[in-house]
């Protein structure tokens, strides 16, 4: 009966399952004409662009096997640089270039690539081995994010980035993953990064979990992970705040970093966005988006504008004190 | 109101399901469970072969009613052919003729038959007179030999006889052995030779050719075996000396040196029986006219199918079950495994390999292959090319299990054939993804999840009563249907999420 008891208690805080989030949320409100803005990411990167939310740079696209001749021409002139696949999904396939090594590039976490080597990866990524159902996809060559000094601390060797549930519009819930030695630079809890879960009203960091276990400090290098400040907070949402009317999806996530140089950017969007952030905040967000539901029911003109989706988050949202 | 609907059409769908279920149960009498079957089988023999535009004539031996087994039903499908019955020394005959045919033609006969119990005693020999068998010089001569040879060796009919056999089917034949059994010496031969031998020496024998009835999914050959008169009764022997006694399920067919089907006017003719375990109602209904109209429309449908597209169907018709229980140990349990249906796709393989087996031979290709396709990683394959070669090393894997397991005399390991190769490939290549990308904890853990969720798909799909109750009762695919679509609508918590998000159980309940 304890299960029965879990589960009762669960459902009363408003824990989400799969199942829950892909029968009420994301089947309901997100429509499948709307799904390829965000499967894409090079669709998306465009639509932020002309909305004004910063992205990376695009070095190039290459889209056909013959195509990956150009590869050394597009990046000449850039000393690092990201590949990625357009339609990848849970981080697969990503390579972060941080420098040159002869005729080798230098990956994140150290390991030298050779030109070869590289062309397999791109050859790869065309042929869907990293997309989603397989589909044959685009290669995209852009602009290495360089993470603002602020994380230094609390990142070790990877870009930590910030995600925030959106619905329809309304902020819902943030989290920060931070990269670990075990995660080799990637930002994906399952892998051994660390997600921290965000206060919406100050964007400060809150409890971080790490294999499902409540941590204080960073497991590499010690320095304290929750109390952090999150800088641009007040841009972030208001960026989480504008994806909607980019994608008209009702349920999406959107990823985004820091970099030094450009402040907040949009590095993608997502429909099926992971339920981890529930942990990383300690709390469920079926509350939440029920308060937004019962808004859009009763007076949905609130919820209109940015800046008025901007102000409901940081009234309602307000942390729950620590467990 | 989307909800509604669904709730609606699971309830329509349950209830028609249910209600013909319980229609066919309560007031039809159909049997719930398989034991209760009596001892009746349905054989079906198809002779197809192709027609050069002449006249055709199919000869074929049916059997008819003996002591121990009764003929309930027999029918012929035959489009466009006359059909005429005669009855011969060695059995019923039935000619199917037509004037003119071209191109492959097919020809099916059907019959059921009821084995009496307990099993009565053995038949009467009718008193006629002895037939030698036409045999000319040389024959004549090795005969004579064989049966100066047996004289000594016993008194009895019974006692030659088995002398006889010992001789004929001795793996290093004598020369008067060799020379009447030819080059291929099958136990038809054997026992017709022996019927001719004893013939000649003036004792009352006969060879029988039939079938083995026991439950197959695959076709059946003849069997083959001598009966002798002796005092008045026959008394059975087969072909192989170690084990002579004619097992209880081998239902005699015809008798003498003919073939069972000729066909004239065609080439190439196959011969194909299969055999089954009959579905009980129908033989009741053929026995007691009782309600047989309307169990008549019910049942038609799988019933008046082939035999062979009807054992099909016993496979596929559990297969909802199989998925049904995919999509509750995906979506409420939690497991995951590759691909979506890939592991009831194996568990279908599993049914023809037995468990055990399948585990061993599915483990063995997977590791072969992922072990070579992660090697592959290095040579810089482009993806199709690479997901060939997969798929060949797979093939390849499969062929050297099955010729290194016939050598080793494991037949288990031989039914590695009928796994599904390109779910195979495909399984390796999203498991060297994941390995890749995501580490080998991670491959593996799904791999033999995968595995897991197959093992109790089999397990739930062999069970002898649910293949009987879905392939009696197919509406219960409607009942599936509903439940399939109710878990569709299913939005609560998988077992594996309690564990996963039980840091946030937390405060009152």
């Amino acid at each position: 009966m304890e299960i029965v008891d879990l589960y009762r208690r669960l459902r009363a805080n408003g824990v989400l399952g799969l199942n829950w989030r892909n029968a009420e949320y994301q089947l309901v409100h997100n429509q499948r004409r709307y799904f390829p803005l965000v499967d894409d990411k090079l669709k998306s990167k465009r639509l932020a662009e002309a909305a004004g939310i910063a992205v990376p740079p695009l070095f190039g696209v290459i889209e056909y096997p013959h195509e990956v001749r150009t590869f050394d021409a597009i990046v000449q002139d850039h000393e690092d640089f990201v590949v990625k696949p357009a339609e990848g999904s849970g981080g697969d396939g990503i390579l972060v270039i941080v420098g040159r090594d002869g005729a080798g590039f230098r990956l994140a976490n150290g390991t030298v690539m050779s030109a070869d080597e590289m062309r397999f990866h791109i050859n790869n990524i065309l042929a869907g081995t990293f997309s989603l159902g397989g589909q044959p996809d685009k290669a995209l060559i852009e602009y290495r994010i360089r993470f603002d000094p602020l994380f230094k601390h609390i990142a070790f060797q990877g870009v930590p980035d910030i995600r925030i549930i959106v619905f329809y519009g309304v902020p819902i819930m943030a989290m920060t993953r931070l990269p670990t030695e075990e995660s080799s630079g990637k930002a994906n809890l399952h892998q051994g990064a660390i997600g921290a879960g965000i206060d919406m009203t100050s964007g400060r960091t809150l409890n971080a979990v790490w294999h499902d276990r409540i941590i204080t400090t960073h497991p590499d290098t010690g320095a304290p992970v929750s109390g952090v400040q999150i800088p641009h907070w007040e841009i972030l949402l208001h960026h989480a705040a504008r994806s909607f009317d980019l994608t008209h999806l009702g349920y999406q996530g959107i990823d985004m970093v820091l970099d030094s140089e450009r402040g907040p950017v949009m590095l993608e969007l997502n429909a099926r966005p992971g339920l981890s952030i529930q942990i990383a905040n300690g709390e469920g967000l079926g509350l939440r988006l029920a308060k937004v539901e019962e808004y859009l029911q009763s007076a949905p003109d609130t919820l209109a504008l940015v800046d008025s989706r901007v102000a409901f988050t940081k009234a309602h949202f307000v942390p729950r004190p620590a467990v | 109101m989307r909800n509604r609907t669904v709730y609606l059409l699971a309830a329509v769908f349950a209830a028609a399901g249910l209600a013909l279920f319980a229609y066919k149960v309560l007031a039809l009498d159909f049997p719930l469970t398989p034991g209760d079957a009596p001892d009746n089988w349905a054989v079906e023999t198809r002779v197809t072969f192709q027609a050069a535009g002449g006249p055709v004539a199919v000869r074929l031996f049916i059997p008819r009613n003996t002591r121990a087994y009764t003929i309930l039903d027999q029918s012929f499908v035959s489009r466009g052919y006359a059909l005429a019955m005669e009855l011969t020394p060695d059995g019923r005959m039935a000619s199917l003729t037509r004037r003119q045919a071209k191109g492959p033609q097919t020809v099916y006969f059907r019959f059921l038959i009821h084995r009496a119990e307990p099993a009565p005693p053995p038949p009467q020999a009718e008193p006629a007179p002895v037939q030698p068998p036409p045999w000319k010089t040389l024959r004549l001569i090795a005969a004579r030999a064989l049966l100066d040879q047996i004289r000594n060796e016993g008194e009895t009919a019974t006692a030659l006889a088995q002398a006889l056999i010992k001789r004929l089917a001795a793996t290093d034949p004598d020369d008067a052995a060799r020379s009447l059994l030819g080059k291929t010496a099958g136990a038809e031969r054997i026992v017709d030779v022996a019927a001719g031998v004893l013939a000649l020496g003036g004792i009352h024998a006969r060879s029988v050719h039939g079938i083995a009835l026991a439950e197959s999914q695959k076709p059946v050959h003849t069997v083959h075996w001598l009966e002798v008169a002796e005092a008045g009764a026959w008394h059975r022997m087969t072909a192989d000396p170690a084990a002579p006694e004619v097992p209880a399920g081998w239902f005699p067919w015809w008798r003498g040196t003919g073939k069972m089907a000729q066909v004239d006017g065609g080439s190439h003719p196959k011969l194909r029986i299969t055999v089954e375990r009959a579905a009980d109602q129908t033989i009741v209904d053929s026995l007691s006219q009782d309600r047989a109209q309307a169990k008549n429309l019910v049942t038609s449908a799988m019933a008046s199918l082939p035999l062979e597209v009807q054992q099909v169907y016993r496979v596929l018709l559990v297969v909802p079950l199989g998925v049904l229980l995919l999509v509750v140990l995906r979506n409420v349990i939690g497991l995951k495994s590759f691909g979506t249906f890939m592991p009831v796709l194996i568990a279908l393989a599993f049914r023809e390999t037995q468990l055990l087996w399948g585990i061993v031979l599915f483990t063995v290709i997977v590791a072969i292959g992922l072990a070579i396709r992660l090697w592959m990683e290095n040579l810089r394959l482009l993806v199709v090319p690479r997901l060939a070669a997969v798929l060949i090393v797979v093939v390849g894997a499969m062929a050297v299990l099955s010729v290194a397991s016939a050598q080793l005399g494991l037949t288990g390991g031989l039914s590695v054939a009928l796994f599904p190769m390109v779910i195979l490939t495909m399984t390796v290549e999203r498991m060297s993804v994941i390995w890749d990308e995501r580490g080998p904890r991670d491959a593996v853990q799904q791999g033999v999840g995968s595995l897991v969720v197959a093992t109790v798909c089999y397990l739930l799909m062999s069970h002898p009563l649910v293949e009987h109750l879905f392939f009696q009762f197919p509406e219960l695919l409607l009942v599936v249907l509903a439940a399939v679509l109710l878990l569709g609508r299913y939005s609560g918590y998988r077992l594996t999420e309690l564990y996963r998000f039980r840091p946030l159980a937390g405060g009152q309940p």
